[in-house]
């Protein structure tokens, strides 16, 4: 009945307009997050080649392949995370989008900073920051951008406040912190800051570990969006376990980062107070799931199979990311790990298998809401995508634990602190990386070419009343 | 409240947490040498504090552990897998500064250890930090 109404409000009302406009903004943020997301992979082949044979492919050296492949994910991310905020906030009857047209504003400035990012990397310009490696002039549209978004989002959200689903709350709190924590990783430029060099990797490590936590809060509050969108379960949104969740986060947000600090001699307080609060988190969002899981009926499995497949693989990696996490930020574990590739199997894990799992399976859900139907083969090339996708994962996150087992083996056991020798007895862990992601790719291109063809074709879904 | 706690928090660390007894001068030549660090992406293949990329080796003490004439011949010549960036010699000089700069602020990875009612955490040798709280 509600679904009802909605339709014909969005497809009748005297906003029409309006929806259309806000509609097409959210699809192109998802179409390049797609695209993006296919550069990434690209680049991040690369990179694993180049890892491994350093002559190879020297148009694009290494350290340019590097920034390029990171900042690729994460517009990948961003992007389609942004997509879906608009979708679900064009499709809630109670929001009326404050002026649409800024949503196109916000996709033009952060498209221009994105290619103007990439073409800087292209010529050589650094910033050499980790993660930021761009000149920090660039920053600023990607800035502007934000505030444009934030606006967007504060002014369309009806009052009060207090009553907002939760994931309302993880969104606009998201923005926020993005905001806070983009601004604190340009502090180096002061030189009290940047001329005292504990204090700035101390406070670079604190701003990316905020930045991570504001995806996050995207990305967290899209999967709770989109199962509360396929069970219409209120407890999902208004429950004390979802806000309990968003106020986890929110906490790691403030003071989860510390944990890759260990090894920064900053005061130890600052370390411990980073243990204490680390990896809690992910458990409540496995709650979540789980319990979403247990309440769904067979029926929305179906009609929503792709959205269900990915949030349930989420699941699973959340629960293998959480063992891993957990032991990395034990101290006297982390203190052998960090700065070996188990760090990047966190973050990869992470990135892929929560994140991108949550994002793809919004993807198919705004697709299948405003588009035609996928066809039979693409359904099959999809399904294929997802298996393949999640089995080449396991051996990439594999050969990458297993290089840092042997690195912190040998430097900390054996004291063999030779890099070269350490860099030959992990080789053939990064060997195998480069034929696991290249499947990887492969998987993951099987969804994006379908999803892809569905945003460029034109045409209208059946309306869902209809199907089911 | 979390608010307030953050932003208390960020202050402290801001200020308290990483302020070193007696800081390092940031002259000139280091300050080239930092831009030029930034300028050439050393951070994609080398970690300072185990940040960075892990393509090449951590840099953090590489001029105390193995001195300035090494670390110069590989910043002019490069090798097989470090670009050769083609740096003059005050170059070179300014980014030998700058690295040497990083090297008196601590060890990384920590050498010894100190174990603590939670586990084993780094205690950072005395003559080279400067913590306050030590
Ligand atoms: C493409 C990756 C890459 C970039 C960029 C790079 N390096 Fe290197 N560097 C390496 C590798 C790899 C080694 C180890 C030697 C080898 O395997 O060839 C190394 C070794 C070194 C060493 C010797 C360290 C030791 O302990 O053996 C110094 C010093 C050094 N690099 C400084 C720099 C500086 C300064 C920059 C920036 C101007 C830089 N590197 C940029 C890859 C890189």
């Amino acid at each position: 009945m509600t679904l009802l109404n909605r339709e014909t409000q969005a497809d009748l009302g005297h906003e029409e307009e309006t929806v259309l406009k806000a509609k097409t903004s959210s699809l192109l943020f998802v179409g390049t997050g797609l695209v993006a997301l296919l550069g990434t992979l690209l680049f991040g082949l690369i990179v694993s080649v180049q890892y491994s044979f350093p002559d190879w492919f020297q148009v694009i050296p290494f350290y340019k392949t590097r920034p390029i492949h990171v900042t690729l994910a994460l517009t990948w991310i961003f992007f389609t995370a942004i997509g879906g905020v608009y979708h679900y906030l064009r499709q809630d009857p109670k929001v009326r989008l404050w002026v649409p047209r800024l949503s196109f504003v916000h996709f033009g400035i952060l498209l221009l900073a994105e290619t103007l990012i990439l073409f800087a990397y292209l010529a050589g310009l650094f910033g050499g920051r980790e993660y930021l490696e761009y000149p920090p002039l660039l920053s600023v549209p990607v800035f502007a951008g934000w505030i444009i978004f934030g606006m967007i989002c504060f002014k369309s959200l009806p009052r009060p406040f207090t009553k907002l689903p939760v994931y309302y709350w993880m969104w606009a709190t998201g923005i926020l912190i993005f905001i806070y924590a983009f601004f604190e990783a340009h502090l180096w430029l002061l030189p009290f800051f940047g001329e005292n060099i504990i204090r700035d990797i101390t406070v670079q490590w604190k701003s990316l570990g905020s930045l991570v936590a504001s995806w996050n809060m995207f990305v967290y509050g899209t999967a709770i969006c989109l199962m509360y969108r396929i069970n219409k379960d209120e407890a999902l949104i208004h429950g004390r376990r979802s806000f309990f969740l968003f106020f986890l986060a929110l906490f790691n947000a403030f003071f989860n980062w510390g944990h890759h600090t260990y090894i920064v001699p900053a005061a130890p307080w600052v370390v411990y107070i980073a243990y204490g609060v680390s990896m809690t988190e992910l458990i409540v969002l496995y709650m979540v799931i789980r319990g979403w899981l247990k309440s769904l009926p067979n029926v929305k499995k179906h009609r929503h199979i792709f959205p269900y497949r990915f949030l349930f693989a989420s699941e699973v990696w959340i629960i293998l990311n959480l063992v891993l996490a957990i032991a990395i930020s034990i101290p006297a574990i982390n203190l052998y790990t960090h700065g070996t590739h188990i760090t990047v199997a966190h973050s990869m894990g992470s990135t892929i298998g929560i994140n991108t799992m949550i994002l793809l399976a919004s993807a198919f859900f705004i697709c299948s809401e405003v588009r035609k139907p996928m066809s039979q083969k693409a359904l099959t090339s999809a399904t294929w995508g997802f298996y393949l996708t999640n089995v080449s994962l396991v051996v990439f996150l594999g050969c990458l634990v297993g290089a840092g087992v042997t690195r912190s083996y040998l430097t900390t056991t054996q004291e063999i602190l030779n890099f070269q020798s350490v860099q030959n007895a992990i080789r053939p862990f990064m060997l195998a990386l480069v034929p696991s992601g290249a499947v990887l790719l492969i998987g993951l291109f099987l969804n994006i070419f379908p999803l892809t063809m569905m945003i460029i074709k034109p045409g209208k879904a059946i309306d869902p009343l209809k199907k089911s | 409240m979390l608010l307030t706690a953050f932003i208390g928090y960020s202050g402290i660390v801001y200020f308290l947490g990483t302020e070193t007894a007696k800081p390092i001068e940031f002259s000139q030549e280091i300050q080239k040498g930092k831009r030029l660090w930034n300028a050439h992406n050393c951070v994609a293949c080398h970690q300072l504090y185990g940040l960075g990329g892990f393509m090449g080796p951590d840099l953090t003490n590489t001029i105390s552990a193995k001195g300035e004439a090494y670390a110069r011949a590989f910043i002019l010549g490069g090798t097989l897998r470090m670009p050769n960036f083609h740096f003059s010699e005050t170059e070179v000089q300014a980014l030998i500064a700058f690295l040497s700069s990083v090297d008196s602020t601590g060890t990384s990875p920590p050498t010894t250890f100190k174990a603590t009612w939670f586990g084993t955490i780094p205690s950072y040798t005395k003559e080279k930090n400067s913590d306050p709280s030590e």
